[in-house]
């Protein structure tokens, strides 16, 4: 094409100063982009905060990265399906992974009365140590030490629990559960600690004893439930769980992907919705672009044709119509993501959702949600504004450039 | 001399509603090179319509047009837009430029798409500009320039890319006078300095007392073509 760059140039600049010819119009078709980019991406963030916190409170709430358990503990998380500890094997594959902590614990099923209530939970058996960084129960307690009182006949219950059994800190419970003979095992506990945890349902479904205690109890003297394991780089998960797995074929090896499919289910369900609203958001945004290009071609349909009269090509004309349109989408794209960003910083200490804590809590999201901003999501949110803007101005652009000389001088008159 | 337009049976019949209504009829004529030729008629003869087939701006329904050896029936519209760059130069009635565009910029803008290089573009431009009395004015938009100004650019824009033909459709019809007087004097001087053929359409009394061929239009059809002072 002859003096390709220099009619590039010429169209380019052709297109910029057309924008900037009607100000108002051009300002209401940012502003209309720069919303929606805004709305997109902002909302995106709010997204995927809300799912990076239910994902952290999932691994967090005593899930880890990765469970290794004896073969149906999944199914059936009861006393048969516990396994040997320590284990060789596995001490040494975990040695070959980039572990952040390994936490070995006891957990089945137990009732615990006081002197008033009983209430059915998920009995505990963790040494503390372990579990400091890798579970809520090495961080939350808030009143009294864990164990440290009471030695191997001290509990911690969350606060809620505390509540509805409605005895308090010091007092004993009473704790039920089935032992390796498949008898009804109990023992007296002193509640030497309280914790508090980002979900009241986490506060009344665990109490936590030594894992010795557990052990003595329940008759599993150098056996355990499940262990517990944490990464440094997460985005390792998938390769390591596929690696246990082929290495511990008699376990059930599973990422916490595989334990808390609610919480991936709704991160799909949550990916799947933001892509409609991008697309709602879009397309109606292109909508408006499609209109404004239109307005501005039919009050410029005389000097189209004076421009193809004079050497513009129908291409010609289709690309200073879409290198317009360009211009408008980039700068409303660039202001859409500049307010975002803002919004991010403004929104940096959380957006407190407590006044709807039940509803939250019911999908495992804490009270404060924080703006998770991806780049592949303004990646993503930029390149559809692009493409389907540009896609919408490609029609009124063939339009223009379908008008012969004569028609669109004619037009005028 | 060589013929710069060779019109040949030409017919243009537009289609208005269920009435087909003829605005040429089988016209033949050649325009040599170097020529400065006026058609005139009354409104309704169809001397823009002749001078937009010329142009390539549209087509004729029978004939065929030959400018500078090319068949302009055998061109694509995109093929047509470059013969119009490279080969014609217009000169509409009003409305001329590009209103976004400075009077220089309006004047490089053909030289542009042609790929000419910025600097001596932008010489050849200011020249041009200078030569038809605009110097001083180049950062001047269409807006504040007026109608006998941008009519000037217009002319400036036609012929600095030293076209074979330029085409100037009632390029005084809303010019004073004077006005008129002065853009006939100048287009008169690039014919004669420049050697650029020039074809109005007109029915002003004074561009036809420039002209040194007058063509009459009647109905779609040449009823007189002479020489002037004949």
């Amino acid at each position: 094409m002859k003096a390709f760059s220099a009619r590039a140039g010429l169209l380019l600049g052709l297109a910029f100063r057309n924008m900037l010819r009607n100000p108002r119009r051009s300002i209401l078709t940012l502003s209309a982009i720069s919303v929606g980019v805004w709305s997109c991406t902002s909302l995106a963030a709010l997204a995927r905060g809300v799912g990076a916190e239910m994902a952290r409170d999932a691994i967090y709430n005593l899930t880890g990265h990765i469970q290794i358990h004896a073969p149906d503990y999944v199914e059936d998380p009861s006393i048969e399906h516990r396994f040997k500890w320590p284990n060789q094997k596995i001490n040494r594959l975990l040695k070959e992974i980039d572990t952040a902590g390994i936490a070995v614990r006891v957990r089945v099923p137990a009732v615990v009365a006081s002197e008033r209530e009983t209430r059915s939970v998920t009995l505990v058996g963790i040494d503390p140590a372990q579990e400091q960084g890798l579970s809520f129960i090495g961080d939350k307690i808030s009143a009294g030490d864990l164990f440290s009182a009471a030695g191997k006949s001290g509990i911690v219950i969350g606060r809620a629990l505390l509540d509805e059994l409605e005895t308090k800190q010091g007092k004993r419970v009473v704790l039920l559960s089935q032992n390796t003979k498949n008898e009804i095992a109990d023992r007296g506990f002193r509640i030497t600690a309280v914790f508090d945890a980002e979900l009241e349902s986490t506060e009344k479904s665990y109490v936590f004893v030594s894992r010795e205690a557990a052990q003595t109890m329940l008759g599993m003297q150098g056996e355990v439930s499940e262990i517990a394991v944490t990464l440094k780089d997460k985005d390792k998960l998938h390769e390591y769980v596929t690696r246990l797995k082929q290495a511990l074929p008699e376990f059930e090896v599973h990422s916490w992907r595989e334990l808390e499919p609610l919480v991936t289910a709704l991160n799909s369900i949550q990916n799947g919705f933001l892509f409609l609203w991008y697309l709602i958001v879009i397309v109606t945004v292109a909508f408006g672009l499609v209109n404004t290009l239109f307005m501005a071609i039919y009050e410029r349909t005389y000097e189209i044709g004076l421009t193809q009269a004079i050497g513009f090509s129908p291409l010609m004309v289709l690309f200073e119509v879409v290198f317009e349109s360009f211009y408008l989408l980039i700068s409303g794209a660039i202001i859409g993501n500049i307010l975002a960003l803002l919004t991010n910083l403004w929104l940096k200490d959380g957006v407190d959702v407590s006044a709807f804590a039940r509803g939250t809590e019911m999908i495992g999201v804490s009270s404060m949600i924080y703006p998770d901003q991806r780049i592949s999501d303004l990646v993503a949110v930029n390149i559809l504004v692009l493409i389907i803007g540009i896609a919408g101005s490609v029609y009124p652009a063939w339009r223009a450039s379908r008008l012969t000389p004569v028609e669109a001088m004619g037009r005028r008159e | 001399m060589s013929h710069t337009v060779i019109v040949e049976h030409v017919s243009k019949v537009y289609r208005q509603g269920e009435l087909d209504v003829p605005a040429l009829t089988d016209i033949s004529l050649v325009i040599d090179a170097g020529g400065f030729v006026s058609l005139h008629g009354p409104s309704g003869s169809g001397k823009t319509t002749l001078l937009n087939i010329i142009g390539g701006l549209d087509r004729p329904t029978a004939g065929d047009v030959i400018v500078a050896g090319k068949s302009l029936n055998s061109l694509s519209r995109s093929e047509l837009a470059e013969l119009r760059l490279d080969r014609i130069g217009f000169v509409f009635q009003s409305y001329n430029l590009i209103p976004v565009l400075s009077a220089l910029e309006n004047v490089e803008f053909i030289m542009q798409l042609q790929g000419v290089p910025d600097d001596e573009r932008r010489e050849r431009a200011m020249a041009v500009l200078k030569e038809v009395g605009l110097g001083g004015m180049e950062k001047r938009r269409p807006a504040q320039l007026s109608g006998g100004q941008q009519q000037r650019v217009a002319v400036a824009r036609a012929i600095v890319s030293n076209p074979d033909i330029v085409l100037a459709d009632e390029p005084t019809a809303n010019l004073d006078s004077k006005t008129s007087a002065k853009l006939l004097e100048l287009m008169q001087k690039m014919n004669q300095e420049r050697g650029v053929t020039f074809v109005f359409s007109t029915h002003d009394p004074l561009v036809m007392k420039y002209a040194r061929r007058l063509i009459a239009l009647s109905d779609g059809r040449v009823v007189d073509d002479q020489s002037a002072g004949k």
